[in-house]
């Protein structure tokens, strides 16, 4: 876009002929293109490689003295606080956000890590909630994260109003509900924020409300099960999609996509590690993240990242021998960059044909 | 927005969970006291990487409390210890044998902070190392 317009520019001014901008923009956007596959490879091969040695560090986790746990925590904090704002005064906005949702990634990794390091009691809409306060203030410089921050308050908030009162769970999501929908509502009114947001807004987050009522509808979780034939987990769901084929319905909303996402992207990666191959979802937020950037769709690129965390968290999840996973990750890693990058330099008819 | 202020707002959270390890790692220096525990579920001991565990004030030594009282009301009903899950069978035995305590850096007015886990007076990193 910046060279459209200094083109342009130069064009108005006489500088550079019509069919000379032509000829620039079609071998820079030829350029580019290839320029982005190589670092949307290259990043899924950093990917692997970074997700075997956390995998190495995991595996040795209990060994790590517990000062250099928290320090290090800390450390990565300050290093993504840093990058952020080098990021905003570059004016980077897709990484930009991604480091900011990674930031508020870190912060609730960091607050289990202090649960652990300091054996507190599990206590997890208490976790949540405190993540919430924290992560406040980042709304303001990202109020995309609202998005994100809403959900998490909401759940939390009624989970924590439910164990205080021991009110039965409907009364307490309702009035929950209530409030939150009324505190948006003034968030919304004091933010200004257009009127096409607030709309979008609201069907992300009746999206996450209809998530919540699928996570609700059986007390034991079962729609984490491991197990493809548990019937509640296929009744759970089923649940869900008639949820929100009559919200739809009842009122009306026509290319509810934003309803219809979260609820589409979590089914997706709850199936994907209920069959144990995590690589389809891998696959799927690669491709929505490189469509999110071709496109500059900041929120699109986020939720993709979100999807993947949530993926990797259960691929772990699922995986006892970490040594072994973390050697395979990183000598993966590693022959997909070699490769990549003996490609780039000796196979150019190649490439380009890839690319 | 100023790259001062946005600075400013990446800090405050920073801040906080700066301060919240330095309060619980003043609050883990106190003075020490033991507690037995014994599983709070039977049936379901463990559940990821941690394990739950309630105060068995029956067994507990109380006269490393002043007055020798156990002040029962300054605990909580139940803890969680985190370990790992390979670790996990090891310990059900011991924890069924009512061989563990619990070490909290206790002070009165403070919330106790588990320090230590022993098993038949073994701090748990020896107990875990140990090939036995």
């Amino acid at each position: 876009m910046r060279l459209k317009k200094k083109l342009q520019i130069w064009q108005e001014n006489k500088l550079i002929t019509a069919k000379s901008v032509e000829k620039i923009l079609a071998f820079e956007q030829k350029n580019s293109l290839e320029s982005h596959w190589l670092a949307i490879l290259f990043c899924f091969a950093a990917f692997l490689v970074g997700l075997g040695v956390i995998s190495l560090v995991a595996a040795n986790w209990q060994e790590i003295p517990d000062i250099i746990k928290l320090c290090g925590a800390l450390i990565l904090l300050l290093v993504n606080a840093c990058i952020i704002t080098e990021l905003y005064s570059r004016n980077y906005k897709i990484a930009y956000t991604a480091c900011m949702c990674l930031f508020c990634l870190l912060i609730m990794a960091t607050i289990g890590l202090i649960g652990q390091v300091y054996h507190l009691r599990s206590d997890f809409d208490g976790a949540m909630l405190f993540w919430s306060f924290l992560a406040f203030p980042l709304l303001f410089a990202q109020p995309g994260l609202i998005w994100g921050w809403l959900p998490i308050f909401y759940i939390s908030g009624t989970l924590k109003i439910e164990r205080l009162t021991e009110l039965s769970g409907a009364y307490v999501q309702t009035l929950s509900l209530l409030g939150v929908i009324i505190a948006y509502e003034t968030l919304v009114n004091i933010s200004k924020i257009k009127q096409g947001n607030v709309v979008r807004a609201l069907r992300w987050f009746s999206g996450a409300v209809l998530l919540y009522l699928m996570f609700s509808y059986d007390n034991n979780w079962s729609l984490f099960s491991k197990c493809l034939n548990d019937l509640k987990m296929y009744t759970t769901v089923i649940v869900a999609i008639i949820a929100t084929i009559i919200y739809i319905y009842v009122l009306n909303l026509k290319n509810n996509r934003q309803t219809v996402m979260p609820l589409f992207l979590f089914s997706l990666a709850i199936f994907s590690s209920v069959q144990v191959a995590m690589l389809p979802t891998w696959c799927f937020c690669g491709v929505l993240a490189f469509y999110a950037y071709r496109h500059q769709r900041p929120r699109l690129f986020n939720a993709a990242m979100l999807l993947a965390v949530y993926s990797v968290i259960q691929y772990y999840s699922d995986c006892d021998d970490l040594i072994s996973t973390g050697i395979q990750l990183i000598a993966g890693g590693a022959i997909m960059a070699l490769t990549l990058w003996g490609l780039h330099k000796y196979g150019k008819k190649l490439w380009n044909e890839i690319a | 927005m100023n790259t001062k202020v946005l600075a400013s707002l990446l800090l405050l959270p920073i801040i906080v969970l700066a301060g919240s390890m330095l309060r619980l790692s003043y609050m883990s220096n106190f003075e020490k006291v033991e507690v037995a525990v014994q599983g709070y579920d039977p049936k379901d001991f463990f559940s990821g990487y941690y394990m739950y565990l309630r105060p068995d004030w029956d067994k507990t030594d109380c006269t490393q409390f002043a007055d020798n009282v156990c002040p029962k009301e300054n605990f909580n009903n139940t803890y969680t210890f985190y370990i790992k899950r390979e670790q996990s069978e090891k310990l059900t035995q011991k924890v069924n044998a009512g061989v563990v305590t619990l070490q909290f850096s206790y002070s009165p007015g403070f919330e106790p902070i588990i320090t230590d886990l022993f098993v038949d007076g073994t701090s748990f990193m020896e107990f875990v190392n140990t090939k036995q």
